[in-house]
């Protein structure tokens, strides 16, 4: 059976890939999981700089979901480069590094440097709901999500398109109006694929103490709550580009990966779930080959979009 | 190394009101334990809770199946929220699954020989020091220790018997005042400290409980300049350093920043007294 799968250049053995910030740097799970066998690692977000993360309590369960508020948290750039990036390359799979920065030019030199350091993808991080944005003129004055705004969505991805000869995937938020939008300005302004979704922004109140669950106050939303809606913008999205698109959003089992590959996704991306159960990614490796097995399905790509209305 | 297993209930009891114990067999996890470890619990078979419970391990037990010695788990928790509430209703024979050994662990190395030992429990933070004290006891120089046992009331007072059996000294005190002391643990330590008690050799320090109750203690201890480690309780993600979402502030070792975070689940969840910057 074929279960490969391209996101744009970069060739993935399988469509099983662990979502930025639920996987560490991958060594924290190398006696849980065959590290090897996944279809690609994403790494934690890194930026250029360290950041110390948001203040305490960062997380918060609500119902079959889990809200988050860590804040980007990460030792920066060079310390991912001299300390981090060699054990992961080590890693006999395809890793993706998710970057995070405040400016186009932040991002290309954090993008240029991993280049030099052989990473072959990288996935731009334009949606942390978590962080604090830039307030620019465009916005009026206020701070928005980089990629709820098609105009920086462009701008961003393109400069750095124009400097890179990386695989260049975009993280969306689904915190917009209309994400097919967003997606097609992350196309045109040159990204090879676009992962599908972020955390949903959200928050919740103990009734107690009065206070916010998390110190941040709002914070995203993952886990199987948020799954049907990201399922939808996966296949919404997948009706307006053409390039591949890695799904993501509560998924906890072989059953929901297939849906979003269903609905249009390449690839796609276990998150939560590997809070829940650690080895969870190899689990759906095999239920996939199952699945496929048991409908006679040769080739996973043959799958992909192939849900009937 | 770690394992994720699964673990079959031994035993699910009550302890007190709203207080079970709760005893796993299981492969591979048990014999690797140390004191101050947790596991991290989860309740198969659904998504709601969601994440799993990190519940400190109280002892480990030794029951003789054809004619072969298991090690089994035993946790002490207290029904908190939808997880524990579920934990509870669960039957012996049914499964959980288990990701451990996790955490540091006390550190024992540091006692100097013949140095008493202090313990300091705030409420459920019992749980993990009855583990410390029976290896404590169990090792070849003999130990001295005093148990300070901080309850909100008489009636929910448990473990007492197992210090006891080991020959602890033990000091109650009940935020109501039906046992021992009234008041906080911290404050009935203060008093042990200053009226009764010889401060040569010093003493050190193992302590377990919520974090305003290892505050007031940091401040106890520094007054006396007694060294110690406290173990904190935090909702955790992962469990195993990947999530970053259980950090508590530490100082910078360098000086060189505010303060550091460190992950609570793999950093610690014990650390240094004086290593934690408590807030409000």
């Amino acid at each position: 059976m074929q279960t490969s799968v391209n996101l744009g250049k970069l060739k993935l053995k399988n469509p099983v890939t662990v979502a930025s910030g639920t996987f560490g740097y991958a060594q924290e799970f190398k006696d849980l999981v065959d590290l090897d066998s996944l279809g690609a690692i994403i790494t934690k977000t890194i930026t250029l700089n360290p950041r110390a993360g948001n203040p305490t309590p960062r997380l918060a369960e609500t119902s079959s979901g889990m809200l988050n508020a860590i804040g980007l948290q990460n030792e920066g750039l060079d310390n991912f480069i001299s300390v981090k990036l060699p054990m992961l390359q080590k890693i006999k799979t395809k890793l993706i590094v998710s970057v995070s920065a405040n400016s186009a030019d932040e991002f290309i030199h954090c993008v240029v440097a991993l280049e030099k350091a052989d990473v072959e993808a990288v996935e731009l991080n334009l949606s942390c709901p978590n962080i604090k944005y830039a307030k620019l003129k465009s916005h009026k004055g206020k701070a928005r999500i980089f990629a709820q705004d098609e105009n920086d969505t462009f701008r961003l991805i393109n400069a750095v398109a124009k400097k890179t000869n990386l695989v260049l995937i975009a993280k969306l938020s689904p915190n917009v109006t209309d994400i097919t939008s967003i997606a097609m300005a992350a196309q045109k302004a040159g990204a090879h694929a676009l992962s599908l979704v972020n955390t949903f922004s959200a928050m919740a109140i103990d009734i107690n103490t009065l206070k916010p669950r998390l110190a941040n106050v709002n914070g995203g939303l993952s886990g199987p709550a948020i799954k049907p809606i990201a399922v939808k913008m996966v296949y919404d999205v997948a009706q307006a580009v053409n390039i591949p698109l890695l799904g993501m959003g509560g998924i906890m089992n072989a059953d929901d990966a297939i849906e979003f590959i269903l609905a249009g996704a390449t690839a796609i991306s276990v998150g939560t779930a590997n809070f829940v159960q650690p080895n969870v990614s190899m689990e759906i490796i095999k239920g996939i080959e199952r699945y496929c097995q048991k409908n006679n399905i040769k080739d996973i790509n043959k799958l992909i979009g192939k849900f009937r209305v | 190394m770690l394992y994720d297993l699964k673990a079959k209930i031994e035993i699910n009891q009550q302890l007190a009101a709203s207080v079970y114990y709760l005893e796993l067999s299981m492969a591979s996890i048990p014999a690797k334990l140390k004191p101050g470890h947790f596991v991290h619990i989860r309740l198969m078979h659904t998504n709601d809770p969601l994440l799993r419970r990190p519940l400190s391990v109280n002892r480990i037990v030794e029951r003789k199946i054809k004619n072969k010695i298991v090690k089994n788990i035993g946790i002490v928790y207290k029904i908190v929220g939808k997880g524990t509430h579920l934990l509870k209703e669960m039957a012996v024979g049914e499964e959980v699954d288990v990701l451990g050994p996790l955490g540091n662990g006390f550190n024992s190395n540091v006692l100097k020989p013949q140095q008493p030992i202090i313990m300091v429990s705030g409420g459920m933070g019992i749980a993990p020091l009855v583990f410390l004290a029976q290896k404590l006891i169990a090792a070849k120089s003999k130990k001295q220790i005093t148990v300070f046992l901080g309850m909100d009331t008489k009636k929910n007072l448990i473990l007492e018997e197992d210090f006891k059996k080991l020959g602890c000294a033990i000091q109650i005190s009940t935020d109501d005042g039906s046992k021992g002391f009234k008041g906080y643990v911290s404050d009935c330590l203060e008093k042990y400290l200053s009226k009764t008690y010889t401060l040569n050799p010093k003493p050190y320090i193992y302590a377990c409980g919520p974090k305003p109750m290892l505050k007031a203690l940091g401040i106890v201890a520094n007054k006396f300049d007694i060294p110690g480690q406290v173990s904190l309780d935090e909702m955790m993600g992962c469990g195993i350093g990947a999530c970053l979402g259980c950090v508590v502030k530490t100082h910078d070792p360098k000086q060189e920043k505010d303060f550091v975070y460190k992950r609570i689940c793999k950093d610690g969840p014990v650390f240094d007294i004086n290593e934690i910057i408590w807030e409000e």
